[in-house]
């Protein structure tokens, strides 16, 4: 089973380039990621730093993306954002994953008035676009790295509770799990080891498209004041402080802007090659 | 001599598929091309239509002529000249052939004036060929999943008939079908044979049906013709032993008259 | 049928409801003393509890709540503390710009990612096909504010060709002042006839509908690629090439009408999430719709109104998918039972 699936895997990979082109870009970016500090020329800018004598500089090659107000070197704060990028987009998932995913399996599985309560809370929930529903849950817990992560994984768990009680339902449902019950298997046991794992393909996939989701939200709630804030290098934050000096000095916020634009597109591409080997007859629709 | 096939050659990727030496159809001749599922009938009439990218694959080498006009590797826009209006396929599932959200009527009268007929024209032509196919003029009004298979095969040969072609390939045309249905489609092939002279290149794995009505049968196997001859006589005495098998294969064959 | 339609619905009006209560909860924990807003800085205390009272901050939460359900059931939304207008009346002005706008980008994407999902089904797997998935991927993770910012700076900063924001030329209120009849700019003008105000209006759509455009449009076209190419293996498609059509009318007439059933239900899905998008866009672009009025309240701390766009959002959105559901329950019945 895996060596065919291994084997699919390869086959995709080669015939379509931009899978591969998305792979590689995702790779490069965690790369950064973790690299940064090495890689870097000018590590200290990432934080609080100030070179009055360097300011606002355009590109050049002591500083291929030019400095900022401050001095900083914006090729140095967009490596280091990569790791902010990143780290914001997975503890996201994370929590929205732990949160919904147990959720959603426990509703679809015993079905009736656990069902019915935990759908129309994510009904809620569902009825603004995610953006918004992290704008209002930000303004209320106030501006922070921490404080975005968490407004983000609110407003993103309802989606994931939904997926995991449609896979857990049609999997309820299944004969393996009646064959199940009538040898005396405990519930929370059932749930472990037979529901879950036949839930998660769709699941993976969903994680993997909604990674470049979740990033743009995060640069969204950035660039409104809302997330992350100086000193730290995020993207949407700093598009966002460049925007007074943008007509003149377009470096400040074209390269971080593109930095969010090539990392979205990396995980779109990475998660539809992902849906094509796991899944390849499936239209999936967000 | 309406249709003539030589040395052709087809590949789907590296593999070759279909590999005839020779094929011949006579105007006002049924021709069987008789064989299990996988071994090149569906892909020489393909070919003939030049229509095998479809199915992926390439016509390596050969030679198909159809009055004398050579119709390999010919450009798209002269072939299309040639389908359906000197050539006409059939299909399996003759529901599934039409469009299900277009009326039948359309794609009838839209073809006609695609090769060259006027309104008028096409709807006369459209007139006399469902007559002939003896179904009601205002079946041209449904929708194809409102018609049996039956009428929709009837409607795929009116199609043909209106079209004025002088090939007709038919490509499993009653294997989906009841069997006492079948026999009508049958009967009907052949009085377009009697009345038109249509060349049919009738396509089955069915191997009593292709003795009840084919005048000369070709068998393929893994895309190569291993007999060819007189239906009665190929099908009563074979001298190929894949022949045999088949035809051994098919418990009523024996009992059959003719 | 009528069931479904019913249960539907019925759930829509629960999640609102839902909805409001949230909305409220969320009010009650921002920062920030509306009463202090209403009145100014710099007013006395006795001010103070007089607006306190006029906003009915001094009653028990729960009486405030069903006062406000209340209100908004008969269509007293509220007061802005802002304008000192009710809300309804507020969004009512800035409503049909957003319309505009919105509109617009659909009309874009639809127009956009239709052709362009055909062509890349039709070139399937050469130049054409990886270009418009390129474009479409990009489209669909390229960041809103971003966009917006880039392309003010090329075709207003750079190339001068369009200008920065707003509706159109405020002169020409004066010069060619407009006759209102749906109150959309663009709409009275053409049917007013009124050109210089028309192109004035054109010319400052076309950036923010572009930017509003970029997400729905590649959705689209992935969606209509998709479709296409799955059509395409079908059966009738077979016998329409036997019959002599070129690939054009093959693609153009026969694919596409049976490729476009899905997406065009999936259409309205899209539309509603590029809506978020609308809010950056309208801020950034100065356009005078909902989402810069949504901006300001947030801004100013404008309860009221804050809760008014909220609700307007959200029976929006709940109104889109409630068509998109039962649009499907009508090409696919299996989906009623459950």
């Amino acid at each position: 089973m895996a060596d065919t699936r291994t084997r699919t895997a390869v086959i995709a990979v080669r015939r379509n380039p931009l899978l591969s082109a998305g792979a590689v870009i995702a790779l490069a970016l965690v790369a950064a990621a973790v690299l940064a500090p090495l890689v870097a020329p000018y590590p200290q800018d990432a934080g609080t730093a100030m070179h009055a004598g360097a300011i606002l500089l355009a590109p050049s090659w002591n500083h291929p993306f030019g400095t900022d107000m401050f001095g900083r070197d914006i090729f140095t704060r967009v490596l280091y954002g990569a790791r902010v990028s990143l780290g914001i987009t997975g503890l996201v998932l994370a929590i929205s994953v732990a949160i919904g995913v147990p959720l959603g399996i426990v509703a679809g599985y015993f079905g009736g008035f656990i069902d019915n309560v935990i759908m129309r809370v994510t009904d809620v929930f569902l009825a603004f676009p995610a953006l918004l529903l992290a704008l209002a849950f930000a303004t209320v817990l106030g501006a922070s790295t921490r404080n975005a992560v968490l407004a983000i994984a609110i407003a993103w768990w309802p989606w994931y509770a939904r997926l995991a009680r449609g896979q857990a339902a049609s999997v309820a449902g299944r004969g393996f799990i009646e064959a199940c019950r009538a040898l005396g298997v405990g519930r929370v046991r059932m749930l472990w080891r037979h529901v879950l794992p036949n839930s998660l393909t769709p699941l993976i996939v969903s994680v993997s498209l909604d990674a470049g989701g979740v990033i743009l939200t995060a640069a969204a709630l950035s660039f409104l004041g809302l997330g992350a804030q100086d000193p730290t290098p995020e993207w949407g934050l700093m598009v966002s402080q460049g925007q007074s000096f943008f007509t003149t000095q377009w470096w400040l916020v074209t390269f971080p802007g593109l930095a969010i634009m090539l990392t979205a597109m990396a995980f779109n591409l990475a998660g539809d090659g992902l849906r094509e080997i796991l899944d390849p007859r499936r239209v999936v629709t967000r | 001599m309406i249709l003539e096939i030589r040395n052709l050659a087809i590949n789907f990727g590296a593999r070759c598929v279909v590999d005839i030496e020779a094929l011949d159809l006579r105007t006002g001749e049924i021709l069987g091309l008789a064989g299990e599922s996988g071994s090149g009938k569906t892909m020489t009439a393909l070919a003939i239509m030049g229509l095998t990218a479809t199915s992926g694959a390439r016509i390596s080498s050969g030679s198909i002529t159809v009055d004398d006009r050579e119709l390999v590797h010919q450009r798209d826009t002269d072939l299309r000249r040639i389908r359906g209006s000197q050539i006409a396929m059939i299909f399996q599932a003759p529901v599934s052939s039409f469009n299900p959200l277009f009326k039948v009527g359309y794609i009838f009268i839209r073809s006609l004036r695609l090769h060259g007929a006027s309104r008028s024209e096409a709807r006369a032509h459209a007139r006399e060929a469902l007559e002939e196919v003896m179904l009601p003029y205002d079946m041209l009004e449904r929708r194809p999943y409102e018609l049996s298979g039956g009428q929709a095969q009837r409607l795929a040969i009116a199609l043909a008939v209106a079209l004025r072609s002088q090939v007709l390939l038919a490509d499993e045309p009653t294997s989906a079908l009841d069997v006492s249905v079948q026999g009508e489609i049958l009967d009907l092939i052949r009085r377009l044979r009697d009345r038109d002279g249509m060349a049919v290149l009738f396509i089955s794995h069915d191997l009593a049906v292709v003795a009840e009505l084919c005048d000369q049968v070709a068998v393929m196997r893994a895309g190569r013709i291993v007999e060819f001859g007189a239906s009665s006589q190929v099908l009563h005495s074979p001298t190929n032993d894949y022949t045999r098998q088949l035809v051994d294969s098919v418990p009523k064959l024996g009992t059959r008259a003719g | 049928m009528i069931q479904y339609v019913l249960r539907r619905i019925g759930l829509g009006l629960l999640v609102v409801t839902g909805v409001v209560l949230l909305t409220f909860v969320i009010a009650r924990v921002v920062p920030g003393d509306p009463a202090v807003a209403w009145v100014g800085m710099h007013a006395t205390p006795e001010q103070l509890s007089a607006a306190q009272h006029t906003l009915g901050l001094d009653r028990p939460v729960a009486a405030q709540l069903l006062d406000y359900v209340r209100g908004i059931a008969t269509g007293n939304w509220g007061v802005s503390i802002h304008t000192h207008r009710p809300v309804l009346e507020d969004m009512a002005v800035r409503a049909p710009a957003s319309l505009e706008l919105a509109g617009a980008g659909l009309l874009l994407g639809l127009g956009l990612g239709i052709p362009l999902g055909l062509a890349a089904a039709r070139w399937h797997g050469q130049a054409p096909d990886l270009l418009i998935r390129l474009a479409a991927v990009a489209g669909v993770s390229v960041p809103v504010f971003w966009l917006a910012l880039i392309l003010q700076l090329l075709f207003f900063q750079r190339l001068r060709l369009l200008p920065v924001g707003g509706q159109y030329d405020n002169i020409l209120n004066y010069t060619s002042p407009l006759w209102q009849y749906t109150h959309m700019t663009i709409v009275d003008a053409l049917i007013g006839g009124n050109w210089p105000v028309f192109w004035s209006s054109l010319r400052h759509l076309v950036l923010p509908a572009v930017v509003v455009a970029a997400y729905p449009a590649g959705v689209i076209a992935r969606m209509v690629r998709a479709s296409v190419l799955d059509t395409v293996g079908e059966d009738h498609i077979l016998m329409v090439r036997a019959l002599g059509f070129s690939e054009r009318t093959v693609y153009g007439r026969f694919a596409m009408r049976s490729a476009l059933n899905p997406v065009l239900t999936v259409a309205a899905l899209v539309f509603a999430y590029s809506l978020a998008g609308l809010f950056l866009v309208e801020a950034i672009f100065d356009w005078p719709g909902l989402g810069s009025y949504a901006a300001d309240s947030i801004a100013s701390l404008d309860t009221p109104a804050i809760l008014g766009v909220t609700l307007v959002i959200a029976i929006v959105y709940v109104t889109c998918n409630l068509i998109v559901d039962l649009l499907q329950a009508v090409i696919d019945p299996r989906i009623r039972v459950r």
